[in-house]
């Protein structure tokens, strides 16, 4: 048992465990280990794996913002750690990771700290006309049983080598991505030969079609009917996708589309002139300009607006290509709701559809979401209609990026016009938003002086913050104005403020010197606040009581 | 075999159609919910070869001209279709053959389809033209009808006669090593829209 050879670095408390407690089942030699400890420590390494297995990505520096709530992989796994451990444990277990979370457990932080899922697998959403999500999660169960042990170690291993593998591809790419933005000229999106995400790729492939062999061999899944190749492609994919994500990633370039989208938003169906919104005849030539157009029904054409939405929450590259898939589909049946008879929609009302759809939805990261599945996806996904219909949202994209009026039936006033008013619109938006954070900051900074500045009476943090409220009011924004005036401070005032409930009108010049008191008296407080969060070592009550003196 | 086709034609000269009239008698009774229209598979037999045709249909309007490359780009054969009483459309064709010549590279097969001939005493484009362009090009004309489901089937016939002996040639030429490569996207600039096209078929104009 301790002379198992060292694994690999990274991912590594997992996988020590993991193996470990696989050379304990084969165990021949006389060394001594309980069989109650033998027990549990198969129950943690099961437990593990199935907590790795279920989790959708395990970059180790992934970065998430729901890491704050307790996984539901991490939770269960002290809920059965709960069935080895002393009663006292058991009782006492849920109420210590209630308070202080799930790593509160001593044993068993390797493995809680580690294979926290970024994403609980539950809300992973699956989606279900190519990749059958039941064959998946019977693939996963298949995985998670413990003859599976040494395919999921193989799994582990490799994830975890990939990563290694790929940190210098990634320092490159962020190479090229600073020296596109230096660069004068023009990147073309066809152009740019991502070479990263090409290597990352081989990689993935060619483990896939060492292991698939392994897998589809294993006593486990020799028997099943399952599309093992495609199963095994997506579960790769989505451990490895934050890593891969990043190598295709371009934010910049996906903040500028976005915004470019965002000024286009003003362009809709009758500057396209799509033929099959137009009531009447379609051959003839007459009925275009004497119709009014008539959108498709708005609940109808919001369905393909979502799903396309959605694509950045897909984390295997089939996945995304699934959901543009759908949202064709979906503009298909909208177009085809508003076409006399059995008609259907051609390409001439497909493609401007499609375009309004990209420009009206505005995914989030589309260009980055797109370039992944470019990279990523196999070629044999993109014979047939799926090749099409990626084809169509990629030319849209081009089409959005060089969108001139002239493509467009709009005078060119008109479209400047439109671009004007949702820039400023966008600029609007950005201002209020700006607003809201501040506001956002000051509650969070009342609150924050509230709850750890309860015992320092002398100033009150939140009366400190109101005083800074009222001072910022009489040059900003009469809403917080208002707001401040509404709301009086409900602490008593232990001082003297004599502006606090001032107004900008009945301020007068006089009032200067005395204003200009208080605030240095305002600055000062602050900063000894400022010096007590940060640095209390510092914070000495002669410091406090002789600057106190104002 | 998988061969690719483009569709292509100005707005309004009935491509969609043509597409669609071919889909509806392919799948006469079948539900059509969930099919797109601007897109088909079809198997079709080619003397013992049988060929998976994927069909594209392209959007026509002069505003998304910038955007063919993207589509015609890895295609083995184009259909390109004018409305035999639009002048206007025909020029369209001219353009994109030359276009398909520069990008695609001579390997790829046109057919050139005159649409709506059910409307002959509206023609506008003169007969003799359209046929010593499409022989100049190296291109077979069809006379066809999505309203009256005319030539439609010849049309798709020869054209994927064409593709799959081209592909056939080049697969032997593979095999007997007179090709270095015969990957479809190869690239050959033709700047002559004159240049003939040495492939078998073609002739057959009606």
């Amino acid at each position: 048992m301790s002379s198992s050879s060292l694994p690999p670095p990274a991912p590594v408390a997992v996988e020590r465990s993991t193996s470990s407690i696989g050379s304990i089942g084969s165990l021949t030699s006389p060394n001594p280990i309980s069989s109650s400890r033998k027990s549990e420590l198969l129950m943690e390494a099961r437990s593990a794996r199935q907590t790795w297995l279920t989790s959708t990505s395990s970059s180790p520096n992934s970065t998430s913002n729901d890491d704050a709530t307790p996984s539901v992989g991490a939770v269960s796994i002290l809920s059965q750690s709960n069935l080895t451990t002393s009663n006292f444990q058991i009782s006492l277990q849920p109420l210590l990771s209630n308070l202080y979370g799930p790593t509160s457990t001593p044993h068993l932080n390797s493995l809680t700290l580690r294979t926290i899922p970024s994403s609980s697998p539950l809300l992973t959403p699956t989606y279900g006309t190519t990749t059958n999500s039941t064959d998946y999660n019977t693939f996963i169960n298949l995985l998670s049983t413990s003859s599976s042990s040494d395919l999921v170690s193989s799994l582990q291993n490799f994830v975890s080598q990939f990563h290694l593998q790929t940190t210098s591809l990634l320092q490159n790419r962020s190479t090229i991505l600073e020296s596109k933005r230096i660069a004068p000229f023009k990147f073309e999106a066809q152009d740019e030969e991502n070479e990263e995400s090409k290597s990352a790729n081989s990689i993935i492939k060619g483990y896939i079609n060492t292991f698939l062999p392994q897998l589809s061999s294993s006593l486990t899944f020799q028997n099943t009917e399952l599309n093992l190749k495609k199963l095994l492609t997506m579960f790769i994919r989505r451990k490895v996708f934050q890593r891969t994500w990043e190598l295709t990633e371009d934010k910049e370039d996906d903040i500028e589309f976005e915004k470019r989208l965002g000024e286009l938003a003003f362009i809709s169906f009758e500057h396209f002139d799509i033929t099959c919104l137009q009531s009447g005849e379609r051959d003839s030539i007459d009925s275009i300009s004497s119709t009014s157009s008539k959108e498709p029904q708005s609940d109808l054409w919001s369905i393909p607006l979502n799903t396309l939405k959605s694509i950045g929450s897909f984390k295997s590259p089939s996945e995304k290509l699934d959901c543009v898939i759908k949202t064709s589909k979906e503009i298909t049946a909208a177009l085809s709701s508003v076409l006399e008879g059995d008609e259907l929609p051609g390409a001439d009302d497909f493609l401007p559809a499609f375009i309004l759809c990209i420009l009206k939805s505005n995914p989030k990261q589309f260009k980055s979401n797109l370039n992944y599945i470019q990279s990523y996806i196999d070629d044999s996904s993109l014979i047939s209609e799926a090749g099409y219909v990626l084809t169509h949202v990629i030319s849209g994209v081009h089409f959005l990026s060089d969108l001139e009026e002239t493509s467009l039936s709009i005078s060119k006033e008109e479209f400047r016009e439109g671009v004007e008013k949702k820039r400023k619109e966008i600029e609007l938006k950005a201002n209020q938003k700006k607003v809201e954070e501040r506001k956002e900051r000051r509650r969070k900074l009342r609150s924050y002086g509230e709850e750890e500045r309860r015992e320092v009476k002398e100033v009150s943090a939140k009366e400190v913050r109101q005083a800074r409220l009222n001072g910022d009011m009489s040059k900003l924004d009469n809403l917080n104005y208002v707001e401040a005036e509404q709301v009086p401070p409900r602490v008593e005032v232990k001082k003297k403020y004599s502006y606090l409930m001032h107004t900008p009108k009945t301020l007068g010049v006089n009032d200067v010197e005395g204003l200009l008191r208080e605030y240095k008296d305002l600055v000062y407080t602050c900063e000894r606040l400022f010096y007590f969060f940060f640095f209390p070592f510092f914070f000495s009550p002669t410091f406090f009581t002789s600057s106190s003196t104002f | 075999m998988r061969l690719k086709v483009v569709l292509l034609g100005e707005g309004r000269v009935g491509k969609t159609s043509i597409l669609f009239r071919y889909i509806r008698n392919e799948f006469q009774e079948k539900q059509q919910s969930t099919l797109q229209a601007s897109y088909m598979d079809k198997k079709i037999k080619v003397g013992t070869t049988t060929a998976q045709l994927s069909v594209w249909d392209t959007a026509g309007q002069e505003r998304f001209h910038a955007l063919g490359p993207i589509y015609y780009r890895d295609a083995d054969g184009a259909l390109l279709v004018y409305d035999i009483t639009d002048s206007e459309s025909f020029t369209k064709v001219r353009k994109w053959v030359k276009e398909l010549r520069k990008i695609v590279g001579g390997d790829i097969n046109i057919v050139i389809a005159g649409n709506k001939i059910d409307l002959e005493r509206n023609r506008q484009v003169e007969e003799k033209e359209v046929l010593e362009y499409a022989k100049s090009v190296g291109a077979t004309h069809f006379y066809t009808s999505a309203k009256q489901n005319l030539g439609l089937e010849e049309c798709f016939t020869d054209l994927a006669t064409k593709m799959v002996q081209q592909n056939l040639t080049k697969l032997q030429g593979l095999a007997g090593g007179f090709q270095p490569k015969g990957g479809k996207s190869k690239l050959v600039v033709v700047d002559d829209t004159g240049e003939g096209k040495k492939s078998s078929g073609g002739g057959g104009c009606c």
